[in-house]
């Protein structure tokens, strides 16, 4: 005699073969999840209406036909691996760069606020800026010569027809560029914090500081934004890399 | 030899109009006489290649049975694309059939 809790167990829901193979498509690019609904919509679409399209009356032969003639779920989504890959590079790499562009533009600003406003500078700024800038350049020119040689390198290449692990191997290289970007920038932020730190500590906090607090703050965005996204196609391109194994 | 021109077979058999993914495998079967069946996984690649470098347009519709369905459109580019790639055939097609034809009385003029 079954259980309560046998029978209290919701029904089993019954196999579905087009949205099963839909879901596998689906499963497979998971690293670009965009990709994944389209496809999995498409392939769906696709199966029903070959299905619908065939003459064999006998309908459990006629969906395995159906499948067969589709091919291999995973097969079909390591045709996308190249292009997708490629893609995940491209807006990494324009993240990376727009990010180098945003904190150019509030240092830049804060540097001319300074001066507008004719902001005061005690020996503690003068000292800290004395070792700060030259770290904060250098951090800065890291990032912009990463994020344009990253930006050089997806702005020329193509996606092959079929991927190859040598095209692998050079996508992973440039989203750890980008990532190196990311860093140059965290660092480069840091400094700028100390710096802008140590000057509105030095001075009396009205009006004026609002403009180095919120430029300040728009730095910390740009690049924990930066870094975050470049994280998730770091991980987003191993997950690629599995399904070209 | 039908890889290498998949995007033009693709292209060929969307002149007629917008055509969804298993529309543009039948269109293909129909009009190569069932000589071109293709695995029909293959097709969406090309598809979204297409897509990607301008030959196509897609977006997405509701068929009569109420499903999702990404429809695709050749652009202006496809279908200079596509002209091109006729003469570029055509051309092909008349330099090969010369020289078939130089074979063909090759041996008749051996024997004379």
């Amino acid at each position: 005699m079954p259980s309560a809790a046998c029978l209290e167990r919701k029904p089993v829901r019954p196999r579905e073969p087009i949205a099963d193979f839909g879901s596998a498509v689906a499963r497979e690019l998971s690293f670009d999840p965009r990709l994944a609904r389209r496809l999995r919509a498409e392939v769906e679409d696709h199966l029903h209406e070959a299905v619908a399209d065939r003459a064999d009356p006998h309908g459990e032969n006629r969906l395995a036909e159906v499948m067969c003639a589709f091919g291999d779920p995973r097969a079909f989504a390591r045709q996308f691996l190249a292009s997708a890959m490629l893609s995940l590079a491209r807006r990494a790499a324009a993240v990376t760069a727009l990010a180098v562009v945003g904190m150019f533009g509030a240092m830049e600003a804060r540097a001319a606020w300074y001066g507008w406003v004719n902001w005061p500078v005690n020996d503690h700024v003068r000292a800290a800026n004395a070792i700060g800038h030259p770290v904060d350049r250098f951090a800065f020119a890291l990032a912009a010569g990463f994020a344009l040689s990253a930006l050089a390198y997806v702005i020329t290449r193509r996606a092959p027809v079929r991927f190859y692990p040598t095209f692998g191997r050079e996508i992973g290289f440039c989203i750890k560029l980008n990532a190196a970007v990311a860093l140059a920038l965290m660092s480069a932020m840091a400094t700028e914090l100390v710096l802008t730190g140590v000057r509105l500590l030095g001075a009396e906090l009205d009006a004026r500081a609002l403009v180095p607090f919120v430029s300040l703050m728009l730095e910390v965005a740009v690049a924990g934004g930066s870094m975050s996204y470049v994280l998730i196609m770091m991980n987003r391109c191993s997950r690629a890399l599995r399904l070209a194994a | 030899m039908l890889k290498g021109h998949l995007d033009m077979i693709v292209l060929a058999a969307m002149v007629d109009g917008p055509a969804h993914g298993y529309g543009v495998i039948q269109e293909i079967k129909r009009r190569s006489g069932g000589a071109f069946d293709l695995p029909e996984g293959t097709i969406y690649p090309t598809l979204h290649r297409l897509e990607k470098a301008g030959y196509l347009a897609s977006h997405w519709t509701t068929a009569e049975s109420g499903r999702k369905r990404r429809v695709y459109k050749m652009t202006r580019r496809g279908e200079r694309a596509l002209s091109d790639h006729r003469a570029l055939w055509q051309r092909f097609v008349d330099a090969i059939g010369g020289l078939f034809g130089e074979k063909a009385r090759a041996p008749a003029r051996t024997h004379s």
